[in-house]
């Protein structure tokens, strides 16, 4: 089926692909809302362009995203398209009918499975009194066997999906690329028995999903700058010697510090330094330019803002400032050391250093750390020649001269220009002043010595714009503050101009340069981070299990950088939530299409992209409803990408994985509330049960087998949907009507099996039209994905049946035949319903036909666009309304 | 037609004729349900001589900047290379001809 050429995802490009990772101003703007910020980068600077970096192919560095899948060595042709190589993927759910098929069919395509499970559906099950008509064995089993029999491993943990805590940290594990979220409790009468149950499916299934939208879109990549005493162990204190991890503190260490009334910041060997196991809520402030993470019994060191006005600033508990407006003050006054001059220490040590002024030796280290080398002459080993080239534009050429000349003066050297290309090249021919430039290294190793760094502000403020000269630039040239941004290759360097920048009385961060590879220092003028300033609170409480630190000097700070990780979702839906509206309009894909017209008032307008209306049956489909909204609006928030899939109502019990071995299997339930529809009909098959069909059986709904539901699972899977794009995607291979259904059950298991199988009318337990129109839409799977069903109806019912009157499955059945009738009523009354009539197989002829039809492309050739049963070809079919009214 | 930042200025600014630019984000869904109707609208336009276009805003900053795209999707008529009218939000074909009608009058 499957061609060169026609590989659904092999035109996907790196906006798809999970492990890009967007670099520079990449802003996903939900509702088109334009930041005024990225309009003028781009404005400012032609050059600018969408950059990424691979996660999985680091060696590439920046590069434009538009690799396609089909380019990518990470991205390997398979049975169902490209798929990435030991794809991450998450099951939460995984013990379930789906999730255990699905898991298996991944691992075994290679993929990196993982997933949680509660055991919910277990337990739900059996507090209905039933079972599992195929036993399953435990978890542990199941994954011992998944090993032996396929060779895969599954990393499985038990958790509840509304333990956010827990569930954050095995996300953060596991990093997964993708996640399946099959954890909600399907099913409608359950949600129906009672107020506890219907508040249990929607506690579940909707707060479940909500947490986890919020999970995914906390790890989502994030820089920026901390400070203050119990922290985790990601977090760094600066110390004299630069910033260092507080596990890596030892007590020799002086760690920057400042008291409560003075701004002013000393360096002081802490008095004790503790580190301890901690396990529990950590407090989280998280912006832009601020990321802490602490100990709630921490005390926060903030001012607050009222009238333009900076009140003092104040240590005041967690409790206190959570969710409040507060200013975090991240600079310092600085006092350093006033040198004159610094001693050049000569090649010989039996001649005098030579002092320099202090200034100038300032300035022109600051252009030689961003722009010099030192060359040496293989053929003259004793002539050296310290360079700094410079574009012939630079407006700070004569500044730089100027520096150059007075520098070579004071050496008793000349000072060459010569050009060079574009540039400049300025050479000092001075072996002592190379000699000691020597101390500096190569680009990437370059720092600031530890004696400089301690001089007072004035002088630092000369070093830092020197630097800036060289390798920075002023952000935004046309505003009337000054902010600048540092680059460098040396993490080193980077660290050492943020904290002289932090002692000029700047702002300062650094974060991973967002267009090259190397680190930016992004220095402000205002030091001040503003956090909850609107509505949107930028902090909270989040799990933590490991190490904390604290060190023990006075009203002692420390200032950090945190960084964390994150992922797509996928979520299984259904197609339940749309209902069956009377009016037969189509079940279109979760939204409307652009050709929908409203027309009202003689105007019109284009319904294109609106959630199509939906009308849930149950309180289940009503939490379902919810989550679809819930999702909408967290990829519209967080740019989250999510396939939204509405599955049809699944059948079978068979995938190639699962049959290889019983341990393997995956669970068949048939009891009123988790049984699905056909399943349950071949229990009652089995059990010599008359098939119940519900008031007048014309019910429809779309449905899929359990093979066909997981290839498509992987397509989707391995076509990942783009930032921010939410989709729906209605999973479906036929439409069938269910009086028809009971009738192929029947035939096939009177026929095949030599079984006595009839059909009963029940009175309806549902609020429900019983007959209705019906038309779903299901293009997408067909045109996106290049899906294409491989089950047959009545092979698979011919297959279930043949596991089903195996002596040990019969049995099952037979213990669990009184939870198979219906007895849940949508009206809370409880009972047996009445039967209104019994009937053979073949013997009852309907001649109602309501409008039902499966709209997909391709309507030809197989069951697709066909309605079982009657056999006939659905687009023929007549009017309904007037059959419907004589019935 | 796929316009990106490197061939808009060839495609649009430098061509003669009429062209209907859409601009669109992938994290909008009125845009991706307009995507089928704007590739089913392009050969009838293209025979009333007018191109048609789509620009995705994220991937082609430049020229989303250039428009100053406040909203998606943000459909622009363009004429001569310039700018002549514009519409926000999701169109029917109707709406859309209605547009090009009222700016291109006679000169289909």
């Amino acid at each position: 089926m499957e061609n060169e050429t026609e590989i659904h995802n092999a035109d996907k490009t790196c906006w798809n692909c999970p492990a890009a990772d967007f670099k520079g101003n990449v802003d996903f703007r939900s509702c088109g809302q334009s930041k005024e910020e990225l309009r003028k980068a781009v404005e400012e600077n032609p050059d600018y362009e969408v950059v990424i970096e691979c996660k999985r192919r680091p060696e590439l560095a920046q590069f434009e995203p538009t690799i396609t899948f089909e380019q990518c060595p990470q991205w390997k042709k398979g049975k169902f398209g490209y798929t990435l190589k030991d794809m991450r993927v998450m099951i939460l759910g995984i013990d379930g009918y789906l999730g255990w098929p699905l898991a298996l069919k991944l691992a075994k395509l290679g993929f990196q499975v993982s997933g949680v499970d509660n055991y919910t559906r277990r337990d739900a099950v059996m507090e209905k009194g039933s079972h599992t008509i195929v036993p399953i064995p435990r978890m542990t089993e199941r994954l011992h066997a998944a090993k032996e029999v396929h060779g895969v491993n599954i990393n499985f943990r038990r958790l509840d999906i509304r333990d956010r805590d827990k569930l954050s940290e095995f996300i953060d594990e596991v990093k997964p690329e993708a996640i399946v979220h099959y954890g909600e409790i399907p099913s409608a009468p359950y949600s129906m028995v009672d107020a506890e149950h219907a508040l249990k499916v929607q506690d579940n299934n909707t707060l479940g999903t909500l947490g986890l939208l919020f999970a995914m879109k906390d790890l989502v990549p994030e820089t920026s700058m901390v400070k203050l005493g119990c922290y985790d162990d990601e977090t760094e204190i600066l110390t004299e010697d630069g910033w260092k991890l507080y596990k890596d503190l030892d007590g020799e260490d002086k760690v920057a510090t400042r008291s409560k009334e003075d701004r002013e910041v000393v360096f002081k060997k802490p008095d004790s330094i503790h580190e301890y196991d901690y396990e529990g809520d950590m407090y989280y402030q998280k912006n832009t330019r601020l990321d802490l993470c602490v100990t709630p019994n921490h005390r926060m060191f903030t001012q607050k803002r009222s009238n333009r006005s900076y009140k003092e600033l104040r240590l005041e508990s967690v409790e206190e400032v959570e969710g409040e407006r507060r200013v975090y003050d991240t600079g310092f006054e600085w006092n350093g050391n006033e040198e004159e001059f610094f001693p050049l220490p000569p090649v010989d040590s039996s001649e005098d250093d030579l002092d320099i002024p202090m200034e100038l030796w300032l300035r022109f280290l600051g252009w030689y750390l961003s722009e010099g080398s030192i060359r040496q002459r293989k053929d003259r080993p004793n002539n050296y020649r310290v360079s700094i080239k410079q574009n012939k534009d630079s407006p700070k050429i004569e500044e730089l001269e100027d520096i150059l000349l007075s520098l070579a003066d004071l050496l008793g050297k000349d000072m060459r220009k010569r050009e060079d290309g574009d540039c400049y090249l300025f050479t000092i021919g001075s072996k002592r002043l190379a000699d000691y430039l020597g101390r500096f290294g190569k680009a990437a190793e370059k720092f600031i010595p530890k004696k400089l760094k301690q001089l007072d502000s004035d002088l630092l403020n000369k070093l830092l714009f020197s630097l800036i000269s060289g390798d920075g630039w002023k952000h935004r040239p046309e505003g009337d503050r000054d902010n600048f941004r540092y680059f460098s290759i040396s993490k080193q360097l980077a660290d050492d101009v943020q904290e002289i920048a932090l002692k000029c009385g700047y702002g300062a961060i650094v974060s991973d340069s967002e267009s090259k590879e190397g680190y930016q220092v992004s220095i402000c003028q205002t030091p001040r981070v503003h956090v909850n300033h609107g509505e949107d609170k930028t902090d909270g409480y989040t799990g933590y299990d490991g190490k904390v630190y604290s060190v023990n000097v006075g009203d002692g700070e420390g200032i950090v950088f945190v960084r964390r990780n994150g992922k797509p979702v996928w979520s299984g839906n259904t197609m339940g939530e749309y209902g069956s509206p009377l009016t037969g309009r189509p079940l279109f894909e979760g939204m409307f299409p652009a050709d929908a017209t409203l027309e009202w008032d003689e105007r019109e307008w284009s319904m294109g992209g609106e959630l199509t209306p939906r009308n849930p049956p149950s309180f289940y489909h009503v939490g379902k409803v919810q989550d679809t909204y819930n999702v909408y609006e967290a990829c519209k928030y967080w740019w989250l990408r999510s396939y939204d899939i509405m599955q049809g109502v699944i059948y079978g019990v068979h995938t190639e994985e699962v049959a290889a071995d019983l341990r393997l299997r995956t669970r068949f339930d048939v009891d009123e509330w988790f049984g699905t529809v056909i399943n349950r009909f071949v229990a009652q098959a089995v059990q010599g049960i008359p098939l119940t069909i519900y008031g007048e059986g014309g019910q429809t709904r779309g449905f899929i087998g359990l093979e066909d539901a997981m290839q498509c699972m992987v397509r989707l899977i391995s076509s990942p949907p783009e930032p921010g794009q939410y989709d729906v995607v209605n999973q479906i291979s036929a439409v069938y009507r269910v009086r028809d259904l009971a009738e192929t059950v029947a035939r096939v298991a009177n026929e095949a099996f030599d079984l006595d199988v009839t059909i009963q009318r029940l009175e309806n337990p549902r609020v429900e039209a019983d007959l209705h129109p019906f038309e779903a839409v299901s293009r997408k799977l067909q045109g996106e994905f290049d899906f294409h069903p491989t089950v047959k109806l009545e092979e698979e019912i011919y297959r279930m049946l043949d596991l089903l009157t195996e002596e040990e499955m019969k049995k099952r059945i037979e213990e669990k035949k009184h939870v198979i009738t219906p007895r849940t009523r949508w009206n809370g009354e409880k009972g047996k319903m009445d039967v209104l009539e019994e009937y053979e197989p073949g013997e009852k002829k309907f001649n109602i036909n309501l409008k039902q039809r499966l709209d997909s492309i391709d309507s030809a050739g197989n069951e697709m666009g066909e309605i079982a049963g009657d056999g006939e070809k659905a687009r023929e079919e007549e009017e309904v309304s007037e059959e419907y009214e004589t019935n | 037609m796929k316009l990106t930042d490197k061939n808009f200025s060839a495609e649009v600014q430098e061509s003669e004729g009429p062209a209907l630019v859409m601009f669109w984000g992938s994290w909008c869904p009125v845009c991706k349900r307009m995507q089928p109707l704007l590739e089913d609208m392009e050969e009838e336009f293209l025979q009333q001589g007018v191109k048609v276009g789509q620009v995705n805003i994220d991937q082609n900053p430049h020229t989303a900047s250039r428009y100053k795209i406040k909203g998606t999707p943000t459909f622009y008529l363009f004429k001569g290379g310039e700018p002549v009218d514009m519409s926000v939000g999701a169109q029917t074909e109707k709406q859309l001809q209605n547009l090009l009608e009222r700016n291109l009058n006679g000169e289909l």
